[in-house]
């Protein structure tokens, strides 16, 4: 098996599988047909041809697990051919060596700043500790209901002692004008 | 000595199939079998097919997939070189197999 076929079988492993599933199909149905030709109900004819046939399932995996065996031998042997080539061809080898480091080396770069701008979540210690809290009407207990007062804050800041700290939002909808037609400007 | 087993009998039925036949599908093979036979052998679907696609991948066969007399979609296998001298070479082996047997049962 050459190196390219070995790649394209990895790939093309759903249609060998589908490839099996069509031939062992093919032969059911082959069998059917002569039921029929032999003069049974094509309901018996399946039947038959089935029970003759066995087990599907089992059947695909046995036919699947002879053609996976030696795919492995021969990737092991493309293996070492590659290894070879590399071998015989010194500034090949070394180009694309340098190609991968380059590559690998660019590819993780930017992941590490998206990483950090992006994906990484709140910029805090713990933040599966922080915790938002209301005032909400007794009929929708899940919304916020009031704005606490600037008192009202002040007092938790000086009497609360389950938190490490404590930080004040609100958020409220500005019109801004100017140049231009009015924008909603949301503000927290 | 012969190193024929059970195995290495199937892949001679096969083999001998596909150079009596030319070119057959599993469904084809089977029935060959049975009947070149005298009904005497069948063989099971359940060795053939992984037979089968054991000896394409050791490049005794090769296989296409192409239309059956009825019209319906069939995986060919055809002998390739090698598999005509894997033939030889296990009617060979079997021949010295049924000759060891012999001797063996009439051993007094």
């Amino acid at each position: 098996m050459s190196l390219l076929s070995g790649i394209s079988n990895l790939f093309s492993r759903a249609k060998l599988a589908q490839d099996i599933d069509d031939e062992l199909q093919a032969h059911i149905e082959m069998q059917v047909s002569d039921n029929i030709a032999a003069g049974m109900s094509s309901e018996e004819a399946r039947r038959d041809a089935l029970l003759k046939f066995g087990n599907v399932t089992a059947m695909k995996e046995k036919v699947t697990g002879a053609d996976a065996a030696l795919t492995l031998e021969s990737l092991f042997a493309d293996v070492r051919y590659g290894l070879r080539q590399l071998v015989r061809n010194r500034g090949f080898a070394v180009i694309a060596v340098m190609t991968l480091a380059l590559g690998i080396g660019a590819t993780t770069g930017i992941f590490s700043i998206l990483n950090a701008w992006i994906i990484q979540p709140l910029p805090l210690k713990d933040p599966q500790q922080l915790v938002i809290f209301w005032r909400a009407a007794a009929a929708s207990p899940n919304e916020p209901a009031y704005y606490f007062s600037w008192r009202d804050y002040l007092y938790f800041h000086e009497r609360s002692h389950a938190f490490q700290s404590l930080g004040a939002s609100f958020e409220r909808g500005y019109a801004l004008t100017g140049r231009g037609s009015p924008r909603v400007c949301t503000v927290g | 000595m012969a190193k024929t087993d059970i195995q290495g009998t199937l892949d001679l039925l096969i083999l001998k199939t596909l150079s009596q036949t030319g070119e057959l599908h599993g469904y084809g093979i089977v029935l060959h079998i049975q009947t070149a036979s005298a009904e005497l052998l069948r063989v099971e679907e359940g060795s053939l097919y992984p037979a089968l696609h054991r000896m394409e991948q050791k490049g005794w066969v090769n296989s296409q997939w192409a239309l059956t007399e009825t019209n319906r979609k069939a995986k060919y296998y055809k002998l390739t070189a090698v598999g005509r001298k894997q033939l030889q070479e296990a009617e060979k082996s079997f021949e010295q197999l049924v000759k060891g047997l012999r001797a063996m049962l009439r051993y007094a």
